[in-house]
């Protein structure tokens, strides 16, 4: 079947079988590698992409399930000026970017600041708290997304 | 994979034309107890597969002083979205209890209800919530309770051609609201159990106490609710311990010995804020 959505700001379509999962089509069909396939269960969320905004695992999404959403990966993300605030965020708490979990942590942490300005501690931690990989300390992850609010803020109101 | 076909109505009137002609056809939803389950590349379907994501009738809530409607097809996170002031507080504290924020995008309530392997997390708030669920099919719709929609066996109390459109919640309003959740937070496995309990007072009186648990086994018991129901507040340690001995001898065969046990520890620690020393 023929599916049409919205990836990255641009329309369009896609041919998929039933059986073809979201992030497969993503990296194979557009060459949109920052999404990786890793345990294709949900598990590991190195897969994450922003699906009509929220942050979910594209390997737990059918590709059918795709038709008229709109869709961001990092390579679309990483173009726009919210995504500086992340990068800055990370930046000054001194995180470790390593490839392949760090796509999935960006849009997370953008999905949680879209909705929630000024997220504590736990919040954080329950944002990213689907993301499996260990590269960084939880803390440290913690303080880079409370950076990236502080930065989005700053652009935002000059404060 | 060849052969396999993929519908996806955009109405309920679609769905029921569709489902006629293809009346054991998968009816999907958000997926995720389909697809964790297959690890595998690519996903095995049945040969017919009908998506009701985009379903607008079924996919929003509405609200009145009386209760509250969830569309069947509402994501658990677009449920937690409404607010903890519109969702009861124990289906509240259940939803951030629930899987990954990742899944949490793509589960769906109906779908969540329906599981028929294990009673999972949605079932036992809204179980004790009293919901009832509204089934359509395409000659009208029947509402039923919660406990009818799945059997203790696992079956579905729902026909083929029938969807289940809305979950409807009564707005009671209850003092004691809690939820925890045994084992894995993340994945359902044996030793993951759902703990709920609410409670309301009147007058001193312990008015209207509810508590259940769920895993692979799902528990409730009317008869001992009922043996703590009336009693003066704050409880006695006496009046706890009569509960806990009714419920460790009603679980003797219901549940393997640590949720049992884990039962029996959340059931004391929910009893504990009805005591004179409230919860330490």
């Amino acid at each position: 079947m023929i599916i049409g959505f919205i990836l990255n700001g641009d329309d369009v379509s896609a041919r998929v079988e039933p059986g073809d999962r979201l992030v497969d089509v993503l990296r194979e069909q557009f060459r949109l590698i920052g999404a990786k396939a890793g345990c294709y269960a949900g598990r590991c969320g190195s897969c994450t992409i922003l699906l009509d905004s929220r942050a979910v695992p594209s390997c737990m999404v059918p590709a059918f399930a795709a038709r008229n959403t709109e869709i961001i990966t990092i390579e679309g993300f990483s173009q726009t000026v919210d995504y500086l605030d992340i990068e800055r965020g990370f930046q000054r708490a001194g995180i470790e970017t390593c490839g392949y979990c760090t796509a999935a942590k960006v849009l997370t942490a953008h999905a949680l600041l879209d909705k929630n300005p000024d997220p504590d501690d736990e919040a954080i931690r329950a944002a990213l708290s689907g993301i499996q990989c260990r590269c960084n300390e939880p803390s440290g992850l913690v303080a880079a997304v409370r950076e990236a609010a502080v930065a989005r803020q700053r652009r935002i109101y000059g404060r | 994979m060849a052969g396999e076909s993929v519908f996806i109505p955009e109405t309920l009137a679609e769905f029921f034309t569709t489902s006629a002609r293809l009346p054991d056809a998968l009816i999907f939803a958000g997926g995720t107890d389909i697809l964790r389950t297959q690890a595998g590349r690519m996903i095995v379907f049945p040969r017919n597969v009908i998506s009701i994501r985009e379903i607008d009738e079924i996919s929003e809530a509405s609200r009145t002083e009386r209760y509250l409607d969830l569309g069947a097809a509402m994501t658990i996170a677009e449920v937690a979205d409404l607010g903890e002031k519109v969702v009861p507080p124990v289906l509240y504290e259940t939803l951030k209890l629930f899987a990954v924020p990742g899944i949490r995008n793509l589960a769906t309530v109906g779908g969540n209800l329906l599981c028929t392997e294990r009673r999972m997390d949605l079932f036992v708030p809204l179980s004790i919530l009293d919901a009832r669920v509204e089934v359509r099919r395409a000659t009208g719709s029947r509402w039923i309770p919660l406990s009818r929609l799945v059997a203790p066996d696992g079956r579905i109390g729902i026909d083929k051609g029938e969807i289940v459109a809305h979950i409807r919640i009564p707005s009671d309003l209850f003092e004691l609201n809690l939820a925890r959740k045994v084992g894995s937070h993340h994945y359902p496995d044996p030793a993951t159990g759902v703990f709920c309990c609410c409670a309301k007072t009147s007058k001193g009186i312990l008015s209207d106490f509810r508590l259940a648990f769920a895993g692979e086994r799902y528990f409730r018991s009317r008869d001992i609710e009922n043996v703590i129901n009336g009693k003066n507040l704050p409880l006695t340690d006496r009046d706890v311990e009569t509960v806990l001995d009714a419920y460790r001898e009603e679980l003797a065969e219901d549940l393997g010995p640590t949720l049992r046990q884990q039962f029996v520890n959340l059931t004391g620690w929910a009893l504990s804020y009805l005591t004179e020393k409230g919860y330490e």
